[in-house]
């Protein structure tokens, strides 16, 4: 069995024990990096201006697992999709020609993703809980 | 005298075999379960919905659905092994 990152080092039989335990923390974690993005593009819907100059762009977080040691990890990218531009000649950060250019944030789109993260945040501390409920099953015996 | 106790074909040993096989199986889905499919990296309702309609909420819920049913039958072949030990040990202590 592979070593769950965040989980110590346990001796064979305990790792065996406390894998689901490893796997549905890990899944969590996941799941909460994925509701931390989530919550910068909502944060940031409405930022005409960073530090780069531009509007805000949003993040996407993707998982995938290391190619070397094959962990679970998450890697957050860039969103390249076009942001909505508005007519407001009035606005500091408009151009030129009086265009402001808002970040490609979707808040419907990412409320629909944060609901999802939740869910399955929510199916991995069940089966944390069920692991376990089982292992204290286990040592009663 | 000790094998039919706890040798192969008896009830301890093939109630140690069913935990098991369900803690094997915990593993599995819990697995299954971590690594279900990635929310922010669909880009908007259309994918959430194709994603539904390919049926991986369904799976889910079956997942879940096991995922209960692997706990339960878990719990109760732990109470018959401990039942099981009770049993050889009130034996092992009777003086008839």
């Amino acid at each position: 069995m592979a070593d769950v990152p965040g989980v110590p080092f346990l001796p064979r039989p305990f790792r065996e024990l406390m894998g689901p335990l490893g796997v549905s923390a890990s899944g969590m974690s996941r799941q909460q990096k994925f509701i931390e993005v989530i919550a910068n593009n909502i944060a940031n819907a409405e930022t005409t201006r960073t530090a780069d100059g531009g509007p805000y762009r949003r993040e996407i977080a993707v998982a995938g697992t290391d190619p070397v040691t094959g962990a679970p990890i998450t890697t957050v990218r860039e969103d390249s999709s076009p942001g909505r531009t508005v007519y407001q000649p009035g606005h500091p950060d408009a151009d030129a020609q009086g265009y402001v250019h808002y970040p490609n944030v979707d808040v419907a789109s990412e409320m629909v993703d944060l609901m999802i993260a939740r869910r399955m945040h929510d199916a991995n501390a069940t089966v944390f809980q069920s692991a376990k409920a089982m292992l204290r099953k286990a040592i009663d015996i | 005298m000790i094998p039919t106790l706890f040798g192969q074909g008896t009830l301890t040993n093939d109630l140690r075999g069913a935990l098991e096989e369900l803690s094997a199986t915990h593993q599995t889905i819990a697995n299954r379960i971590a690594n279900a499919l990635p929310s922010s990296a669909n880009t908007g309702f259309a994918d959430q919905l194709k994603s539904s309609i390919a049926g991986q909420d369904d799976s889910l819920t079956r997942d879940m659905a096991s995922l209960a049913d692997t706990e339960t039958r878990y719990e109760a072949s732990a109470k018959l092994l401990q039942q099981s030990y009770a049993d050889i040990r009130a034996a092992m202590n009777s003086n008839g």
